[in-house]
Order: C-alpha cells, then sequence, then structure tokens
C-alpha cells in the first residue's frame, strides 16, 4: 500500500515537472515579452537592459531554472495587462471557478445518477429511451452553443434569469447548466452501461431467485457494485469541468480563472497565460492523484498494476 | 458459396441495416459530403458577398424572409445557409485529417512503446501522462495562443493534442499478444521488424482504433467551432460553423437565427458520428460495453 502510494506519488512529481516544461516553453516560444512592453521612443542599450534586467539574455535552460525556482515560491511574474503579479491576478478568481465547477459537479452526481438507474433497471422502457435520447443530445451538443441558446431562452425571451456577471445564485443557474449538461450525458450512459453489466452477474440472480425484493436486490447487491467505475469518473469530471469553464465562463461573463486566461490570449498577456495554465494544471494532477489514491482504497486490486 | 471476405461483408451490411440510428446518421453523413463537396455548385448564393441592404434578414418562413436567403442573413448581409454549406467543409477537413495525424502518432509510439518496453516505454508513458494533466481544451488553447489562428495550425494542434487514445490502446494490444506463438514464429522465422509490428501486432488492434478514431472525429469538430467560436481557431475569412456562432453572439436579441442555426449543423454532425460509433462499438467488440 505504502510502496504504491509512493510510486504514485513520484509520478505525479515527474508529470508536475513536465507541465511546468511545457508552460514554460509557452511563454519561450511566444518571443521576447519585452515587446508589448517597450515603448517607441526606447533606444537599443534601454531594450538590451530591460532583457537583462528580466534574464532573457540568459540560454534558455537558466532562464527556465529561474521561472521553476520563482514558480514554486507562488512568482509568475506579473501580468502585462493588469501590472499585477499573476499569481494574485489568478487567487482572486480561482473562488469563482471552483464554485462553478462544483455547483456543476453536484448537478451532474445528482441528475445522471437516477437516469442512468432507471434507464438500467427498466431497459427498454420509455424513460430508457427518453433518458438515452437526453444523454446522446447532451454529448452531441457543443457547450458554447447551448450556453448561447439558454441565454436566448431564459435571458432575452422569458427574462427569467440574469445572463452574465456573478452575484447571487440567479447568475449561477444558466452557467452550471451549461457547464454540467455534457458530463450529466456521459455519467447517465456510465452508470446505465455498469449497472446493466453487473446485472448481468449470477450473485444478482441468486438474490432474486432467493426471494429477495427487487429494491433489495438492486440497492444492496447491484448499485454497490457499479461504483467503482463511476466513482473515478466523477473523481475525473471536475478537472474536465475546470477546462470545460474557460468556454462557459468566457460566455456568461463568469469572472473566473477561464474568462481571465481568454483575456490574457487575446492581450497577448504570456505571463499571465501560463500562470493559469500551471495552476490549472496543477489543480487537475493533485485531483488524479486524489483520485488514484480513492480508487486503491476501494479497490484494492488496483495496487497489483 | 460466398468467400470469407463476402461473408464478412455480408454480416457488416445486415447488422448496419438492422441498426436504424446508425443509419440515420450515415445517410445525414454522406449527404453532409455531397452538399460540401459540391458546395459551389449548390450554395444559393456566394457566401462572402457583403451587401448590407440585405442585413439581418430572417429565414423565409418568418415576416420579411425571402425565399432566395432560405434561413435568413447575418449581420453583413451574407446568406447563412450558403455559408453553412460552405463551413461544412471545414468541419470536415478538420476533423477527419487531425484524427490522422493523431491515430498516426499514437499508433507509432503505441508499436514502439509496446514492442520494446523499457526504458523507451517509460519515456513514452510519461510523457502521454503529462499532455493528460493538461485538460485537453486548455493545452489547445495554449497552444494556438502561439502560434496564431490557421486552418493548418488548427488540423495540427488537434492532431497533437489527441494522440494518448490511440497510443494506449496499441501499447496494450502489443503487450498482450508480443508473446504469442505466431509473433515469435514470425520473430524466429527471421522476418523484419516492421513487418511483424505492421503485418501481424497491428491488424489485431484495428477495432478498438476504429471506435476511438470516429469518437475523435466528432471530439475534434466540437473542439475547432469551439476554438474557432474563441477566435483561436481558423481565421474569420474562411467561413465556419464556430465563427458564425462567434459573430450572432453579437445579435442573439435582435437576429437569434444566426447562433442557432450554425450549432444546430454542429449538433446533427456530431450526433451522426457518435450514433455510428456507438453501433460501430458494438459491431467491433461487444465486450467493450458503452463507457469508454
Amino acid at each position: 500500500m505504502g510502496a504504491y502510494l509512493f510510486r504514485r506519488f513520484l509520478r505525479a512529481v515527474v508529470v508536475v515537472v513536465g507541465v511546468s516544461f511545457i508552460s514554460f516553453a509557452v511563454l519561450f516560444l511566444s518571443g521576447a515579452p519585452t515587446d508589448t512592453m517597450v515603448g517607441e521612443d526606447w533606444t537599443v542599450e534601454e531594450v538590451q537592459k530591460l532583457k537583462e534586467d528580466l534574464g532573457l539574455d540568459k540560454p534558455w535552460f537558466v532562464q527556465y531554472a529561474l521561472y521553476v525556482g520563482r514558480a514554486v515560491q507562488g512568482d509568475f511574474g506579473e501580468s502585462l495587462r493588469y501590472r499585477q503579479p499573476a499569481f494574485e491576478l489568478i487567487m482572486e478568481r480561482l473562488p469563482a471557478t471552483l464554485e462553478l465547477a462544483l455547483v456543476a459537479l453536484v448537478l451532474s452526481i445528482i441528475l445522471a445518477f437516477p437516469v442512468g438507474v432507471i434507464s438500467a433497471t427498466q431497459r427498454g422502457s420509455p424513460y430508457d429511451h427518453g433518458g438515452m435520447l437526453f444523454a446522446l443530445l447532451g454529448q452531441s451538443m457543443p457547450v458554447f452553443w447551448l450556453g448561447l441558446m439558454l441565454i436566448l431562452i431564459f435571458g432575452v425571451s422569458l427574462r427569467w434569469l440574469p445572463v452574465s456577471g456573478r452575484s447571487g445564485w440567479e447568475h449561477l443557474v444558466l452557467p452550471a447548466i451549461a457547464l454540467s449538461t455534457y458530463s450529466i450525458a456521459r455519467n447517465a450512459r456510465v452508470v446505465r452501461s455498469s449497472m446493466l453489466e453487473v446485472l448481468r452477474h449470477e450473485y444478482v440472480k441468486t438474490a432474486r431467485a432467493k426471494g429477495l425484493s427487487e429494491w433489495i436486490v438492486i440497492n444492496l447487491h447491484v448499485l454497490r457494485n457499479s461504483m467503482i467505475p463511476v466513482i473515478t469518473i466523477i473523481g475525473l469530471e471536475f478537472g474536465h469541468l475546470l477546462g470545460g469553464a474557460v468556454i462557459v465562463e468566457t460566455i456568461f461573463s463568469w469572472p473566473g480563472v477561464g474568462r481571465l486566461l481568454i483575456q490574457a490570449v487575446y492581450a497577448k498577456d504570456f505571463p499571465l497565460v501560463q500562470a493559469s495554465v500551471t495552476i490549472t494544471a496543477l489543480i487537475f494532477v493533485s485531483l488524479n492523484l486524489i483520485v488514484d489514491m480513492m480508487y486503491s482504497v476501494l479497490d484494492p486490486r488496483v495496487r497489483l498494476h | 458459396m460466398m468467400s470469407e471476405s463476402e461473408l464478412r461483408w455480408e454480416i457488416f451490411r445486415r447488422s448496419l441495416m438492422r441498426a436504424k440510428p446508425a443509419m440515420l446518421g450515415g445517410v445525414f453523413l454522406i449527404l453532409l459530403v455531397v452538399v460540401s463537396l459540391s458546395a459551389p455548385l449548390i450554395a444559393p448564393q456566394d457566401p462572402g458577398m457583403v451587401d448590407v441592404n440585405l442585413r439581418l434578414k430572417p429565414p423565409v418562413w418568418m415576416e420579411g424572409g425571402s425565399a432566395s436567403y432560405m434561413l435568413g442573413t447575418d449581420a453583413l448581409g451574407r446568406d447563412i445557409l450558403s455559408r453553412l454549406i460552405y463551413g461544412g467543409r471545414v468541419s470536415i477537413l478538420v476533423g477527419l485529417s487531425s484524427v490522422v495525424i493523431s491515430g498516426v502518432i499514437g499508433i507509432v509510439l503505441g508499436l514502439v512503446s509496446g514492442f520494446f518496453g523499457g526504458k523507451i516505454d517509460d519515456l513514452i508513458s510519461g510523457f502521454s501522462e503529462i499532455q493528460l494533466a493538461f485538460p485537453f481544451i486548455l493545452l489547445a488553447i495554449t497552444i494556438m495562443a502561439v502560434v496564431g489562428p490557421g486552418l493548418l495550425n488548427i488540423i495540427v494542434v488537434l492532431g497533437i493534442s489527441r494522440w494518448v487514445a490511440y497510443g494506449r490502446v496499441v501499447r496494450g494490444q502489443v503487450i498482450s499478444i508480443r508473446e504469442r506463438e505466431f509473433v515469435e514464429a514470425t520473430r524466429a522465422l527471421g522476418y523484419p521488424l516492421y513487418r511483424i509490428l505492421f503485418m501481424q501486432i497491428l491488424p489485431n488492434t484495428l477495432s478498438p482504433l476504429i471506435v476511438i478514431a470516429t469518437f475523435a472525429v466528432a471530439g475534434n469538430i466540437i473542439s475547432e467551432s469551439s476554438l474557432s467560436f474563441l477566435g483561436l481557431g481558423v481565421p474569420p475569412s474562411v467561413v465556419t460553423w464556430g465563427g458564425m456562432l462567434s459573430e450572432g453572439r453579437e445579435y442573439l436579441r435582435g437576429a437569434w437565427w444566426m447562433a442557432t442555426f450554425p450549432g444546430l449543423a454542429i449538433m446533427a454532425t456530431v450526433l451522426s458520428i457518435n450514433l455510428i460509433g456507438d453501433w460501430l462499438r458494438d459491431y467491433m467488440d461487444p465486450r467493450l460495453g458503452d463507457d469508454m
């Protein structure tokens, strides 16, 4: 157990080093960040001086080492647009993104389970067909289009809900629905197929043959055993939701890290791009690590691999 | 008597005939490809033709609509239907060609990784894990931000962002069959390595690869349109469904048709591909279930 966790942790460290390298490469390849800082009246010497101050005259591996050294202290450099430390800007907006992703995750769990369970236990019924039709549509809809349609219907036509900004729960409704739809659709299918898989087993037949009520068979024998794949997927889901938040935040002007990233991309504010990508990836890696650890506790067979 | 290949084809054909949703998807896709390929012949209007006198015309069934502009016009007076027809070309082109790129990268790295094992395997597996540490859309946005919008750029970026799925499947299959007798026998006979890899091992991995590739076409179409919507995909001079949606966003209040129809086109295309993918998965390997 300890050895497995240690190996898993080491792998996460390697991944983090890789992530830092890729995000460093982004800034490095994007050209000199001084281009946007230099005024038209600057002399060649002044530009050279600025590059030396920023360490940009050094070879790439020295720059990389300097970058990592600063990053571990939470120093991701200064945003070119806001003239503020990038790390601070991200930390200010992180709660909004986490709130949106968390609400979407909860919605996804609450809705995907009943749909999946009913579809599986009443296979072939109108409920099953309806649920799976919803799942298919939900998986085929681009999130930005769904977002715009929600704005069109509930914001513009019906005027029920606000369509931009963040203050109060009613601002959260449309973005959370837009962000969670794909995830609900996919999880409903996973729950359904995972349950169907378990329902095929002999011990389910035995339980039924013993005369146990269908309620007990489903709850005690089927649901429990179909949870392992579902738990893994839900754990990883949060990470996917963080990625999807980039688009949803942009559409609904939700003041989170995703919108910050897109604005930084438009403004060619590469230090800020670099910092938001790195921090999101770090959250993603930590989540994967936690999920793997939980998984190894739930299912001892995992540790053997 | 039917030969073996004829028999296989017959089984394939009958299975497809029974799968109505997949048939429906197939028919839609064939239609889409035909319409896209013959776009210059069948598009009612020039998709780039700007005429401010015609701006924001509603679809034909609404008051003020005109039969020459069935689905209405955009803010510059361009015909939505014609733009949809041309936009389909980009979706198909990007969807298919980026799948080819990721397929080739994934297959080669997966074969090498699984067959040689050891250090090379560690290196390739480590690299794929690092790549998976980025939420996909984030990685694509970051690279597109550096290289800039462009048709070729987006194809390459989507191609290199999605190879891992293929790599993992191929690697797993190679490991499970490399010690089997028929592979060992070929090695003992002194056949060159590439022959063993491509003639014996690869065909055994084909079914799951086809299924992954099918869903990846759908995924790439959504990714391309998302990036174009954000202004980071294909430049606005090329007509794309994502680009049309992004323009329509500004006119949601007055001209709902600008954003609605391109989205429906994306959804119908992706849905059709997914329906075929679902059927293919059951057909190729019923054991795979539907939770990939």
